[in-house]
């Protein structure tokens, strides 16, 4: 395989903590309580439901990604595709702003089409920075990726039924753990 | 740099798909006409679709939902165009190589999947009566997202944090002028 050099590429701390920041706020908007929304346990549930979803998101694009460029991972090193990818995140901080500006200002709750142009947006562009490093830029990559953000999209909006149920509960239990604790001191 | 001639509906999906291949490539032959029509027709779709969706859930009169497609042939021919104008004044003070027509041309080149969102979400509005503003509008507007930073990516050199923050400048922009039409 052709490349444009022997330099190895490295991640980068800010790249990832802004893609921490923007699924965060994914979860966050993601299990948002219409009726209250700055609820913090609905805050807080969302920011780790995000987060979670975020890492394996993450790892699943290095890996997909990893498995198809083994040979250039030989070249610049292992980190080479962790690195695009970790750079390609920075694509999700539009989508990110926008949907806080929409949950917040706007005071809209159906949001998981910031979710899922955000991630095809971000795949595409790990992809593309993958190009960018080899000589000649591989569709496959851009397949790959999109296929990857298509099944995290998905996984999204469907688990968004029951994760948004989760906030409830928890709340439920501490109201529970709190009433019982009352009458055990009463 | 290799300009060749692109065809419509060719340009419209690697707009999409791959904007990057025709910034570098295919953008200068391109007639600036067709990169304003790929953009006020995407938002005269999208503002259309809000009209029928306000219209349907009896908040305006048919008139007002008919008359959303002309203003927003009118936000799509002179907002974005202005949008990338200001953008290239403050890139230019950063010495930008590209010309105003090219930044011009490649933000209206940018909402070619808004306009494709928008006939797939006037289909289901009309022929299934669907509420179409937000879940087809609003994603094909999103999805010019990608297409603007790497617009900006080309006219910065390759800054992509420059790139992304002009982006978010320009989508949140749009966002929010859209939602104040859909309170008129």
């Amino acid at each position: 395989m052709e490349t444009n050099s022997g330099t190895v590429y490295k991640g980068s701390p800010g790249y990832s903590l802004a893609a921490l920041f923007c699924f965060a706020v994914f979860g966050a908007t993601g299990l948002l309580n219409p009726f209250d929304r700055f609820n913090p346990v609905h805050i807080i549930m969302g920011v780790a439901v995000g987060i979670c979803f975020g890492f394996l998101c993450r790892l699943s694009l290095s890996v997909v990604l990893g498995l198809a460029n083994r040979s250039l991972k030989r070249i610049h090193g292992r980190g080479v595709v962790g690195a695009a990818v970790a750079r390609s995140m920075l694509f999700l901080l539009p989508f990110a702003l926008m949907s806080l500006l929409a949950a917040y200002i706007l005071r809209w709750s159906a949001l998981s089409a910031f979710v899922s142009a955000g991630l095809m947006t971000a795949a595409v562009a790990a992809a593309i920075e993958l190009g960018r490093i080899k000589a000649k830029p591989e569709i496959k990559d851009t397949v790959l990726a999109s296929v990857v953000a298509w099944a995290f999209s998905a996984t999204w909006i469907y688990a968004l039924g029951f994760l948004g149920r989760l906030p409830l509960y928890v709340e439920g239990a501490v109201r529970l753990l709190g009433s019982l604790n009352g009458g055990l001191f009463r | 740099m290799k300009v060749a001639k692109a065809p419509v509906l060719r340009t419209v999906i690697y707009m999409m798909l791959s904007p990057a291949a025709i910034l570098k490539t295919t953008l200068a032959g391109i007639p600036w006409f067709f990169s304003l029509a790929v953009s006020a027709l995407a938002f005269a779709l999208f503002f259309l679709q809000t009209g029928i969706d306000l219209y349907r859930t009896g908040q305006k009169q048919l008139v007002f939902a008919l008359g959303s497609a002309g203003a927003g042939a009118v936000y799509g021919m002179t907002v974005i165009p202005l949008l990338a104008a200001a953008i290239w004044t403050i890139l230019k003070i950063a010495r930008t190589d590209k010309p105003i027509g090219w930044a011009v041309s490649s933000f209206c080149l940018s909402y070619s999947g808004a306009l494709v969102y928008g006939l797939v979400g006037l289909s289901f509005s009309l022929l299934w009566g669907w509420k179409t503003s937000v879940a087809f509008g609003v994603t094909g507007v999103l999805w010019a997202t990608g297409p603007l930073i790497v617009a900006v990516r080309e006219m910065t050199g390759g800054n992509t944090v420059l790139s992304v923050f002009f982006a978010t400048v320009a989508g949140l922009a749009v966002l929010l002028s859209w939602s104040v039409f859909g309170q008129i």
